[in-house]
């Protein structure tokens, strides 16, 4: 085969490549931009659960804050905290019906969503599990139209991925950041792909 | 003991080449093998093996780099191995991922080109190999010469899995483009 006299082809080649790459050579690895990415994290997390914990809206009437219920919600990856599962009736009240409670009347689900966005964009590559998608819209703008992003298709959600092919436009729903470097763009967790029609509207299956 | 010293070794035809090859490279061609084979046992036969072309081809060879030299034998030795127990239908592990990724760098077939020979073909992979970052060329390395996963090259390079993934499909498609240049038909 082709490809197999490509790759034996790829074993001949300059020592000094082989050896360069050697998987068990050890190399010095960017802890200064791991502590810093770390450390950032650590930042914006206290100061997130600082402000939700100061503010009186998730505070049930018993006094007791839902700051731990909440934060259980989030490392699990769930999107909204109504369905955090709490249990008991006065949090539920709280959180999800915001209008029932005079304590939480501007509360919206859209506020308690954590970091999800969606970008619409052109299917460029298909592979086993991951698709390239060239956007051409970004629900937030941080991505450029014409911007190529790598999105996995191991979605977070239930929702099936429809069968795609190249030039297909879909939506693309994520959580946590979209990771963009000079070379590349990656979506950090994918929550489902949709396909869109003309008018960048879901196309609903009937 | 260095390089120059086991080779010596080799070349005085002492038997105690074998035993300071095997202590100083004897884990890595055992990791080039199992990544091909995933198995202990085959993978041993091939490191095994390694030594014995070792001690055939030196001398008259006098290996630059003797880890890559015994690295070049054991990754021939377990690809022949790997396609003998392929047409026994045994898949094995990251050699047929990266064979089918490999597909995608290789040109269209033009009947009128004519057909290369390995030795232009090392050539031209030796000249894209040097025009490549460091970084790159490593994944790319990792990922076809050492047939590592995806998981296991983000790991060894700090780096994350998609970054990984984006870099080989570029460098990829940075292939196929050199290659279709170059009017190669494999």
């Amino acid at each position: 085969m082709k490809e197999e006299k490509l790759l034996d082809a790829l074993g001949q080649v300059d020592e000094a490549y082989i050896e360069e790459s050697n998987p068990n050579k050890k190399r010095k690895k960017n802890r200064n931009r791991t502590a810093w990415i770390r450390t950032g994290a650590l930042v914006c997390a206290s100061v997130f659960l600082v402000v939700i914990a100061l503010s009186g809206p998730f505070r049930d009437k018993s006094g007791t804050d839902n700051v731990a219920e909440l934060t259980e919600g989030i490392s699990e990856g769930k999107l909204e905290i109504a369905d955090s599962g709490a249990g008991e009736e006065g949090q539920e009240d709280v959180i999800a019906g915001g209008a029932q409670t005079e304590a939480a009347p501007d509360i919206e689900a859209d506020e308690t969503t954590i970091s999800q966005g969606y970008f619409n964009g052109t299917v460029l590559e298909i592979s086993e599990d991951s698709i390239v998608v060239s956007c051409i819209k970004s629900q937030f703008g941080d991505l450029k139209e014409g911007t190529e992003v790598l999105v996995s298709l191991r979605t977070v959600s239930s929702e099936p991925i429809p069968e795609l092919r190249v030039g297909d436009k879909v939506r693309v729903l994520y959580i946590g950041d979209v990771i963009v470097t000079e070379d590349y763009a990656a979506t950090e967790k994918t929550v489902s792909i949709f396909l869109i029609g003309e008018d960048g509207e879901i196309i609903v299956e009937e | 003991m260095d390089d120059r010293q086991i080779i010596e070794l080799y070349n005085e035809r002492s038997e105690t080449a074998i035993s300071e090859t095997a202590d100083k490279y004897g884990k890595y061609c055992h990791y080039i093998a199992y990544h091909i084979l995933h198995n202990d046992q085959d993978s041993e036969e091939c490191v095994n093996d390694t030594y014995l072309r070792a001690w055939n081809t030196i001398p008259p060879q006098y290996p630059n780099k003797l880890s890559a030299f015994l690295g070049k034998i054991t990754r021939n030795l377990a690809l022949d191995k790997y396609r003998y127990y392929s047409r026994e239908k045994r898949g094995l592990g990251q050699v047929t991922v990266a064979l089918k990724e490999m597909r995608e760098c290789v040109p269209d077939t033009n009947s009128t080109e004519a057909v290369m020979e390995e030795k232009q073909l090392v050539e031209i992979l030796n000249r894209f190999l040097a025009g490549l970052p460091q970084e790159k060329r490593i994944v790319f390395m990792q990922r076809y010469w050492y047939m590592c996963s995806i998981k296991e090259i983000a790991e060894n390079l700090d780096m994350s899995e998609s970054k990984v993934k984006m870099t080989l499909l570029r460098t990829r498609d940075k292939l196929k483009q050199l290659l279709e240049k170059e009017g190669i038909v494999l």
